[in-house]
């Protein structure tokens, strides 16, 4: 069998330029601060995410969630539990993630993050915000990597907006498969 | 970094190198952070699994290197100072051990639409001296004209 003329998949067109949408639980304290303390640990985190009573003495007037907050990380359906164990009972002991039939043979089929760029518009999360992500795949390209050989690239954009309709971040992440 | 004087437009100069943020990262930091952004691969619990991927061995979350340049930025920024934009690219992977050095310098300033803009070159350069986060920021100063 020869090596494919192209690995960017029919699946990863179809998606090109498709938004999805999300939206958070309203966002709690307790999830910024568990956010703050992983993020500065072992120092201790600044109390304009923690500590209420100093927060209000900061321009920001209550508490905030640090820059690089993700509200979404525990934003679960029941179809997404369902695929995540099915990848983590794929991924035990060493074995390589099986790619799916027709797929060019990926060794990381769900992709690895290689960076991407945040932009941030001044508008803090504020504990009680519920925040919409809306996301679409932007560009797919090929490259050779020196170890890794041949790869996809895909570029994610994803735009957050506040309850209020204000922009609050938009990303644009780097994802690679190989 | 509460509490920590403003660091203003004016004072700041183009060649300038901010306080380095550095890191000796391993699991105690990993597993706190896969806790916080539930991010629990396989990859970054067992070397095996790392290695079947190519790596030399069990490596960190690459959100966990993007953090560190944000930490990077609000320690030197402290409350007055804001962050606009943060890129870097993944370079290499960051295995236990690794002392990871945060590092930024001015490559311009500027003021635009009544902000006063500051943006910098950003890198992790591990103990080997290799760069495994090149990266931009934009970063909003205060100035001593608006007090």
């Amino acid at each position: 069998m020869g090596a494919p003329e192209t690995l960017i998949t029919s699946e990863m067109r179809s998606r090109m330029g498709v938004e999805s949408i999300r939206v958070s639980d309203p966002i709690d304290k307790s999830l910024i601060r568990q956010w703050a303390l992983a993020l500065s640990w072992p120092d201790a985190p600044d109390p304009l995410f923690w500590d209420e009573e100093y927060a209000k003495t900061t321009r920001f007037g209550g508490i905030i969630a640090p820059p690089f907050f993700n509200p979404f990380a525990y934003n679960i359906t029941a179809q997404r539990v369902r695929q995540m164990a099915q990848r983590d009972a794929g991924a035990t002991s060493g074995q390589r993630q099986q790619p799916a039939e027709n797929e060019p043979p990926f060794r990381i089929p769900s992709g690895l993050n290689a960076g991407g760029e945040a932009e941030h518009t001044g508008v803090p999360i504020r504990p009680g915000d519920v925040i919409t992500a809306t996301s679409k795949a932007v560009d797919a390209y090929e490259r050779t990597g020196r170890t890794a050989g041949r790869m996809v690239i895909t570029v994610t954009e994803t735009r957050w907006t506040n309850q209020k309709g204000e922009l609050v971040r938009v990303y644009r992440g780097t994802s690679l498969r190989y | 970094m509460h509490h920590k004087p403003p660091i203003f437009f004016e004072d700041v100069a183009i060649g300038q190198e901010i306080p380095s943020y550095v890191r000796k990262s391993g699991l105690m930091e990993w597993n706190r952070f896969a806790g916080a952004n539930e991010e629990y691969f396989i990859y970054h619990m067992e070397d095996k699994a790392a290695q079947a991927m190519g790596g030399p061995a069990v490596f960190s979350m690459g959100n966990l290197r993007f953090a560190y340049l944000y930490n990077l930025l609000t320690n030197w920024l402290g409350q007055d100072g804001d962050i606009r934009r943060v890129s870097c690219q993944y370079r290499g992977l960051h295995v236990q051990e690794d002392t990871l050095t945060c590092t930024g310098k001015i490559l311009d300033k500027y003021e635009k639409a009544g902000e006063h803009l500051v943006e910098l070159e950003v890198a992790i350069v591990n103990q080997r001296g290799e760069n495994t986060a090149p990266g931009n920021a934009i970063v909003v100063l205060p100035s001593r004209s608006a007090q």
